[in-house]
């Protein structure tokens, strides 16, 4: 079955203190994890500032199926696809969803967080943006979760 | 015991002994197939009959066993009975025999059979002694004292042992009580006649009247036979007639069973019978049921409050005490001779369902599941004439996809369905449950919203539909976005009826699709009007184009160095019959809007070639293409058949197109524009230099000529910036080989500047104001013998 991968972004719309607020997105991770992982999907979420980015890869089906069920959840707003291409690999294989925490120095380094007068990103972009999320799993900046060491994926 | 043998075996004539032996069998085998009807269930009437034939049977049958063994009894001297004793023995038999069985039938218990059946003993012993105080024979008996207590003592325990076996759970038990009773009546009898001994005295007489030994035996033997055996021949009828009976109950059963109705038999509130089709229904076996009260079947129904004449409904508590809807009806009838009381249960669930699924359909859009029209209209009514001020407070918003169309045109119904029902699932995502939500038909949906007005919570819930249905749509591999507009007006303020309150959502809607979709608009009075005469103006832009009061203006073209004509613009005008003359700025945007262009182009462009005919053969003719017409995948078709119809040339005309075509689907628009290109049509980029990013678009698409936009021309040569424009863009068409043309050049000043920087063409009020057809006819009519002489 062909491998397709999502990614798009979106305003966080939780309400809570911030430490509320790390808590439900700690528990949106882990509950996709799990549901991600019966799906045969993988994937991760960046939330910085107010804004998610969530990659998303597996077989078309759950995909769309997944990404419906995201376009229903109210725990966020403007959700724009960035980027929905068939794919040769994984880029997140070892993650069925990880959580990722950008800190101020990472923001800068993802400038579509506020070019929201461009949905579709140019094809270079998202593959820089997936690209650097899978850079930041790898550095260590996984939340709630201790950094892997090895960059081999765990199929 | 020997001399118990002695006495059967020598004192008595054998055969007349076996013919006791068989009353006695006889006698003994009826008294317990007798009674055992008389403790079967039947009428008390029935009962009692059987009872009174056994004990009349039993003790005719003893006292015919004494009898004939009297008779079998050889005492080798005359021997005779007393009538008035011998009628004494046999009402003692009976009276005996009666109150034992009266005994074991009222007292069921051991103790009771063992008393009963005792006395039925007695009974034996009763008979006898009495029978042989009417024995007369030559002589004087002598009785042994203890014989006779023995033979007593035998008839009365096998007596009680009889009856205790006749009761006995086991059935072989039960086969040996006859054979008990038998043994009862021989070993009493027998044990009795070897206690007596007969010392001959003649000088005893035997008094007269006495009965003669062989006709009393012969007598009595056949009353014993005819007694009993009738008796058992009564019991073999009835035991027929009682199959026969069982056999039609049965059948009965079985009629009752394969109904599809359940059935109840009732003795007053008591359940006596039930069919299958109940049995199923209440998920119970039959004997679970069967004696228990009405009550525990229908809660609160008595079988009096049943009505015979129509259905009623009910409630049926079935084995899981779960309430079945039921309708029940009842029929008096007789059953055995007692009132009884038929109910007849008809399970409504089935109905129910399919009531309830018929309403479903009725007022449920069968793609998405939300409420229908139908439904809708309902609600809606019901809310705006309710009296109470939460319900009749409330809002109304319509929704319109805003691109739902190109969905189904292009990927077709399927894809478009499939959308819907994702639209209807996000809608009820972002609505409470409070709210109603229904499909009208097509991408129209509504919402009624409950609880209230508050404007703050208004405003939240319409972004939040605006932003659930903005999201993108993956379907089999297709992003689709649509986006919704919605229109928002409230109950009672924006109207007091359905259609006020409609209309102006609908007004609100159509202003937020105005206001550039993907957004909501509450009612405003003020829309009303403006809205209003947008609408009369299309109803008028539809009725202009039957009433034929389009016309075409031409506006010449000429060679920038020559001076001479190179062709002309067609420009339409509508002439209103109430307005005048209505500018093309007022009216084409809204026939863009309302699809009308499509006709209104294709109208253009039949006209303008027709009237192009009538020029001179060198000259061309231009005509403006909407973006909108880019939309239809005809379009080339469309003009192809249009320059067949009029036999104009393609060479001669010119599709003036403006970046707008490009800007929205430019693979699609660009494919056109080959597709005419190749039938040998030109093309022209209009409006040059006012779009975006109009230079990116000549390196797409090798455009015929460039017209440089009146704004830039109109400056020149004063203002430096549209100067350098103007210049650049006739250098920028020079080197790309493509015409330029100066639209707007109204003085001398702009048309020798223009010219100086390299310009093809002019077209402006200096040369000429766009005029009617006729009038450019004569106009280039007359410029071709000047040119002919030049």
């Amino acid at each position: 079955m062909p491998l397709y991968r999502l990614l798009y972004r979106s305003d966080v719309h939780l309400v809570g203190t911030e430490a509320g607020i790390r808590q439900q997105i700690a528990e949106i991770v882990h509950a996709s994890e799990i549901r991600n992982a019966s799906d045969d999907l993988t994937g991760a979420l960046l939330h910085t500032r107010g804004v998610f980015i969530q990659a998303l890869e597996g077989p078309l089906p759950a995909i769309e199926t997944t990404f419906e069920r995201i376009c229903c959840d109210l725990r966020h707003r403007r959700v724009e696809l960035l980027e929905f291409v068939q794919a040769e690999e994984r880029v997140f294989g070892e993650w069925s969803m990880a959580g990722i925490r950008a800190d101020r120095t990472i923001q800068k380094l993802f400038p579509q967080l506020d070019a929201r007068e461009e949905p579709f990103l140019e094809p270079a972009s998202a593959q820089a943006t997936i690209g650097l999320m899978r850079a930041l799993l790898l550095a260590g900046s996984r939340e709630g979760a201790s950094p892997r060491v090895s960059a081999a994926p765990a199929s | 015991m020997i001399q118990l043998y002695t006495c059967v075996a020598h004192q008595h004539d054998l055969r007349l002994v076996a013919v006791a032996a068989i009353i006695c069998a006889l006698g003994t085998y009826s008294t317990f197939a007798m009674g055992r009807q008389v403790l079967r269930d039947g009428p008390v009437t029935e009962r009692l009959a059987w009872a009174i034939t056994g004990v009349g049977a039993t003790s005719t049958a003893i006292w015919a066993t004494h009898f004939i063994a009297m008779l079998a009894y050889e005492p080798s001297m005359a021997f005779g009975f007393a009538i008035g004793q011998t009628v004494a023995s046999l009402l003692v038999a009976i009276v005996l025999v009666g109150l034992g069985a009266g005994i074991v039938l009222a007292r069921r218990s051991l103790a009771g059979r063992v008393i009963g059946g005792g006395v039925i003993g007695l009974a034996i012993s009763a008979m006898h002694y009495t029978g042989m105080n009417a024995y007369y024979v030559q002589g004087t008996l002598n009785w042994d004292g203890l014989t006779v207590a023995v033979s007593v003592a035998v008839g009365v325990g096998l007596g009680s042992l009889s009856m205790v076996l006749g009761f006995s759970a086991d059935r072989r038990l039960r086969r040996l009580a006859p054979l008990s009773l038998l043994g009862a009546v021989c070993g009493m009898h027998f044990l009795g006649m070897s206690a007596v001994t007969i010392a001959f005295d003649p000088q005893v007489e035997i008094p007269g009247g006495s009965l003669d030994a062989t006709i009393l035996s012969i007598l009595t033997a056949n009353a014993a036979f005819l007694i009993v055996g009738s008796s058992l021949a009564a019991l073999r009828l009835w035991h027929a007639s009682r199959r026969r009976n069982e056999a039609e109950n049965q059948r009965l059963r079985n009629l009752a069973d394969i109904a599809v109705e359940g059935l109840m038999i009732c003795d007053g509130d008591i359940v006596t019978g039930i069919n299958h089709s109940l049995e199923r229904v209440i998920g119970l076996p039959r004997e679970a049921l069967i004696g228990a009260p009405l009550q525990s079947i229908l809660p609160g129904l008595s079988t009096a409050e049943i009505p015979t004449e129509q259905e009623a409904d009910a409630v049926l508590q079935d084995g899981a005490r779960t309430g079945i809807p039921v309708r029940v009806i009842a029929r008096r009838t007789t059953i055995k001779a007692k009132p009884h009381i038929v109910v007849a249960v008809r399970d409504q669930r089935e109905r129910l369902r399919a009531e309830a699924e018929m309403h479903r359909l009725a007022h449920h859009d069968a793609l998405t599941g939300l409420a229908n029209r139908h439904q809708f209209n309902q609600t809606l009514a019901a809310r705006l004439s309710s009296r109470r001020g939460e319900d009749g407070t409330f809002a109304l918003l319509l929704l319109d996809l805003d691109r739902f169309k190109l969905v189904n045109d292009t990927l077709g119904h399927a894809m478009g369905d499939a959308l819907l029902r994702r639209v209807a699932h996000r809608l009820q995502r972002a609505l409470s449950e409070d709210d109603l939500v229904a499909r009208l038909g097509g991408d129209e949906f509504a919402v009624i919203k409950g609880g209230g007005t508050d404007l703050p919570g208004l405003q939240a819930l319409a972004e939040r539909v605006n932003d659930i249905l903005a999201r993108p749509f993956l379907i089999d591999g297709h992003i689709l976005n649509v986006g919704t507009s919605i229109g928002i007006a409230l109950a009672p303020s924006d109207g007091c009826t359905p259609n006020l309150l409609m209309g102006n959502a609908d007004l609100a809607l159509y202003g937020a699709k105005e206001d550039g979709r993907g957004r909501y608009r509450m009612f405003e009075a003020s829309m009303n009007a403006r809205i209003q005469a947008r609408r009369s103006l299309e109803l008028d832009l539809r009725r202009a184009i039957a009433r034929q009061e389009f016309a075409l203006y031409y506006q010449p073209q000429v060679d920038a160095r020559t001076g001479t004509y190179d062709g002309a613009e067609a420009l339409i005008r509508w002439r209103h019959p109430e307005r005048g003359l209505v500018s093309p700025a007022d009216f084409i945007p809204l026939a863009e809007e309302t699809g009308l262009i499509g006709i209104l182009g294709e109208w253009v462009l039949r006209t303008a070639c027709t009237e192009a005919l009538a020029w001179p053969e060198h000259l061309t003719v231009a005509v403006n293409l909407s973006p909108v017409q880019f939309r239809d995948a005809r379009l080339a078709a469309t003009i192809r058949n249009i320059l067949a119809e009029t036999g104009f040339p393609a060479a001669r005309l010119e599709l003036e197109i403006t970046e707008g075509s490009l800007l929205q689907d430019e693979q699609r628009t660009l494919s056109i524009l080959r597709e005419l290109r190749a039938l040998g049509i030109r093309i022209s980029m209009d409006d040059f230099g006012t779009g975006y990013s109009s230079l990116s678009y000549l390196s797409r698409f090798p455009f015929d000529k460039i017209k440089i936009d009146q704004s830039f021309v109109r400056r020149t040569p004063h203002d430096k910036d549209s100067a350098a424009i103007v210049r650049a863009i006739a250098m920028l068409g020079a080197s790309l080989g493509m015409k330029t043309t100066a639209e707007g050049v109204e003085t001398d000043v702009q048309s020798n500047f223009i010219a100086g920087q390299g310009c093809d063409q002019l077209q402006g009020y200096l040369i000429s104001r766009p005029v009617p057809a006729d009038a450019i006819a004569d106009l280039f009519a007359a410029s071709v013998p000047r040119r002919a002489t030049a």
